[in-house]
């Protein structure tokens, strides 16, 4: 539900159908997303470090 | 202090007051024990759920049955099926482990988007079956044939014998265990059993590239699985492939009818569907709640929860909880964040969803091409009598404008139309 929120940052992998980040470092731009994308996980699995 | 209340999570009465009920005891009493079925705990808010969910060593989901006493214990029905266990819905570690890493490679995202284009073929050609006669029943004729027949591709059972293994789900599911009605569903049950067998015989002798020689072939920990667990994880696929999308997608087609706005946006913009069909997960819950049972003492929102206690999981009140959703009976389509549990969460988080995801995306963007305008005809759709553990619709008729078919062959669905129609009940 991550990578809905944000595509940007967060992928989906093919093979696990787990969310991975290719890129720990979030441009100021998509800060708003990422923030909604750690919101959006049941799993509480996102931290969000500034 | 303990709170007491008669609630019966398969009653009619509960069907139709649930979201009252659990937003009261989400507000007074957020675990409360409720005297039916032999007793057992309501947990109503989303925080307590997911604990509840994910705390592993404290509740499980693991069940026993022995078929000489007949009793069973632990597992995720409630009242308690005398049958033998999921797997692995009904297992715990160190087995789960070993069972589930089986089965999420053959669901991952790559393993179902491979799926998509027969699904789309199908989809197409249950619709070309009623698109000329302008009368179609939702449920019946699109949403339970689809998941079924897609759930059959996985398994590499041929798709034209998906009633064989729809009709007893969806009758299992809908009926209340003291329902007259029943003691068939058990007979159609074991006549899917029977099918499940010659399909383990027949692909012990010739091996394919589907799931179940797939299962066939593997070892965990060095060693082969063992027939019943092969059988009840080949069941637990269907069970879980089958009813639970096509109520989520039979509860979509009816509320984009009575909410045409809806209908208008997705219909003019696709890209929604994702973010829409996550909310409809979120707002119908197909999966109404599951149970767990307390391998330990506990306390669960300032109850003491005793070892052996079983527990209720409203996910769909978890779903509509006001602690963590904006407007939660409102339709969102566009809802984000959206971190709704309707998949359940933890160890035991729903292995097909992706697989469910395509279903739905595939049977919504087909019918929303082919059928835009539509009404829900006079004698009108009846919900399943009860909606635990599956919020769905016996039928749900409509009529629509005739129009013309795609193809003049259909991918096997024109010969589906085996043994009689589960709407006969």
């Amino acid at each position: 539900m991550c990578v809905l929120a944000c595509p940007e940052v967060f992928k989906l992998d093919d093979e696990t159908g787990l969310a991975f980040i290719p890129d720990g470092d979030v441009p100021p731009d998509l800060a708003e997303p990422v923030r909604q994308a750690q919101e959006s996980c049941p799993e509480e699995a996102i931290d969000v470090v500034d | 202090m303990k709170r007491t209340v008669e609630l019966d999570i398969e009653s009619a009465e509960h069907a139709r007051n649930w979201k009252s009920t659990a937003r009261d005891l989400q507000e007074t009493c957020p675990m409360a024990w409720s005297t039916t079925h032999g007793g057992f705990w309501v947990a109503t808010r989303y925080r307590d759920i997911l604990r509840l969910a994910q705390e592993n060593d404290t509740f499980t989901a693991a069940k026993t049955f022995d078929p000489d006493t007949g009793i069973v214990e632990g597992g995720t029905s409630l009242p308690p099926m005398p049958v033998a266990r999921l797997v692995p819905a009904e297992t715990e570690n160190p087995e789960w482990e070993g069972f589930r890493g089986l089965l999420n490679p053959r669901l991952s995202p790559k393993a179902v988007e491979l799926l998509r284009s027969r699904a789309e073929g199908f989809a197409a050609g249950l619709i070309d079956r009623v698109i000329e006669t302008g009368r179609m029943d939702i449920v019946d004729d699109y949403t339970n044939p689809l998941t079924a027949m897609v759930t059959l591709a996985v398994l590499g059972i041929p798709p034209e014998e998906w009633r064989t293994f729809a009709d007893p789900l969806h009758a299992l599911t809908s009926l209340r265990k003291s329902d007259p009605a029943y003691p068939h569903a058990i007979e159609l049950a074991q006549i899917m059993d029977k099918r499940i067998e010659e399909e383990i015989d027949r692909r012990t002798a010739n091996p394919g590239d589907d799931l179940i020689s797939y299962l066939l072939n593997s070892k965990i920990d060095g060693q082969a699985l063992r027939r019943e667990d092969i059988h009840q994880m080949i069941f637990n696929v269907i069970a879980g492939g089958v009813d639970t999308t096509a109520s989520l997608t039979a509860n979509v087609i009816l509320h984009l009818q009575e909410n045409p706005d809806h209908r208008r946006r997705l219909i003019e913009d696709r890209t929604l569907i994702p973010k829409a069909r996550e909310e409809f997960v979120r707002y119908f819950s197909p999966l109404h709640g599951t149970v767990r049972t307390a391998k330990t003492g506990a306390s669960v929102a300032g109850q003491n929860v005793s070892a052996g206690d079983r527990i209720y999981l409203l996910l769909a009140s978890a779903n509509r909880d006001p602690e963590i959703f904006e407007d939660p009976d409102e339709v969102v389509l566009d809802r984000c964040p959206n971190r709704h549990i309707g998949f359940g969460a933890g160890m035991h988080r729903c292995v097909g969803s992706f697989l469910a995801r395509m279903m739905f995306e595939t049977m919504l963007n087909e019918f929303l091409d082919r059928i835009p305008e539509y009404e829900v005809l006079a004698e009108g759709a009846d919900r399943y009598p009860s909606i635990s553990p599956i919020n769905g619709w016996v039928r749900a008729p409509i009529s629509f404008p005739p129009g013309t078919r795609r193809a003049a062959a259909t991918n096997g669905v024109s010969e589906g139309d085996q043994g009689h129609s589960p709407g006969d009940r």
